[in-house]
């Protein structure tokens, strides 16, 4: 290893530890799901949101959403010339975040069969409304991942 | 062309001198919280690249399972850094544990030893 190459591992190492400690407060916010730290954690930049959602189960749009308000709590590097999908800036140990000791998000109910029932679980579950409503205009942005 | 290159690293040193300086205090956090027992501590400090995990092992008095399971965490926490080696991979500490004051246990194994780094590796890593 040459004295350039060890001076910028140095580096790195030192600005990754100072980043992940100054991202914490704002990662626990965010990622304050089981689904969602499993998303984060297969963020390699290479891997396709179709592919997440097919080892996570979490819907594509949900996780394009997700996607966005990572990038902009600064955890997540959208794609770029290096890599074709988003990047983990940091592990969940460097957030100081536990798989294990996070909460499942609230499951989707089936849809029901009558009408009031219809309305009064669109009331109560935003989340899959969320998926829904978003899930055709996600569907070609995930192509392109 | 050799100037350029001088005056280059010349420029990362103090860079790195710099973020040294600001980023002490949360690397030294890190190091304590997560190196939370002696063995641990020794485990950390002898993995310089050079050792391998069942050298370790013996010097720390534990498994070579033990050792690489830590790695594979601190790796995870941007403690440690990869090192392809021939046969495998090994971890490099990315600090010195003297540089942050903290205490480095003595190697468990003294009735032999076969390599002299194993006992006498006090010295801090090349660091300003």
């Amino acid at each position: 290893m040459s004295e350039t190459e060890r001076l910028l591992n140095d580096i790195r190492a030192y600005l990754r530890i100072s980043a992940a400690a100054a991202s914490r407060t704002a990662a626990k916010s965010v990622i304050d799901t089981y689904e969602k730290a499993l998303v984060y954690s297969k963020l390699d930049g290479k891997i396709t949101q179709i592919k997440i959602e097919a080892d996570t189960k979490v819907p594509q749009p949900t996780i394009s959403i997700w996607l966005s308000g990572l990038v902009q709590a600064g955890l997540v590097a959208p794609p770029d010339q290096y890599n074709n999908s988003h990047r983990a800036l940091f592990t969940l140990q460097e957030l100081g975040i536990e798989l294990g000791t996070l909460k499942k998000r609230a499951k989707a109910k089936p849809i029901a069969q009558s009408s009031s029932a219809t309305v009064q679980q669109a009331s109560t579950e935003p989340q899959q409304s969320i998926d829904q409503k978003n899930s055709e205009s996600e569907k070609s942005g995930a192509k392109n991942q | 062309m050799e100037q350029k290159t001088s005056e280059q690293t010349e420029i990362l040193r103090e860079i790195l001198k710099w973020i040294k300086f600001a980023g002490a205090k949360e690397v030294k956090s890190m190091l304590l919280a997560t190196l939370d027992n002696e063995q641990k501590r020794l485990i950390y400090h002898l993995s310089d690249g050079d050792h391998g995990s069942l050298e370790i092992a013996k010097a720390a008095g534990t498994s070579d399972t033990t050792v690489r399971r830590h790695w594979a965490a601190w790796a995870r926490q941007g403690i440690v850094e990869p090192l392809k080696v021939r046969g495998g991979e090994r971890y490099r500490k990315s600090f010195g544990l003297e540089d942050f004051g903290i205490e480095v246990p003595q190697p468990k194994v003294s009735e032999k030893p076969t390599d002299a780094k194993l006992t006498a590796e006090t010295e801090p890593r090349d660091r300003p």
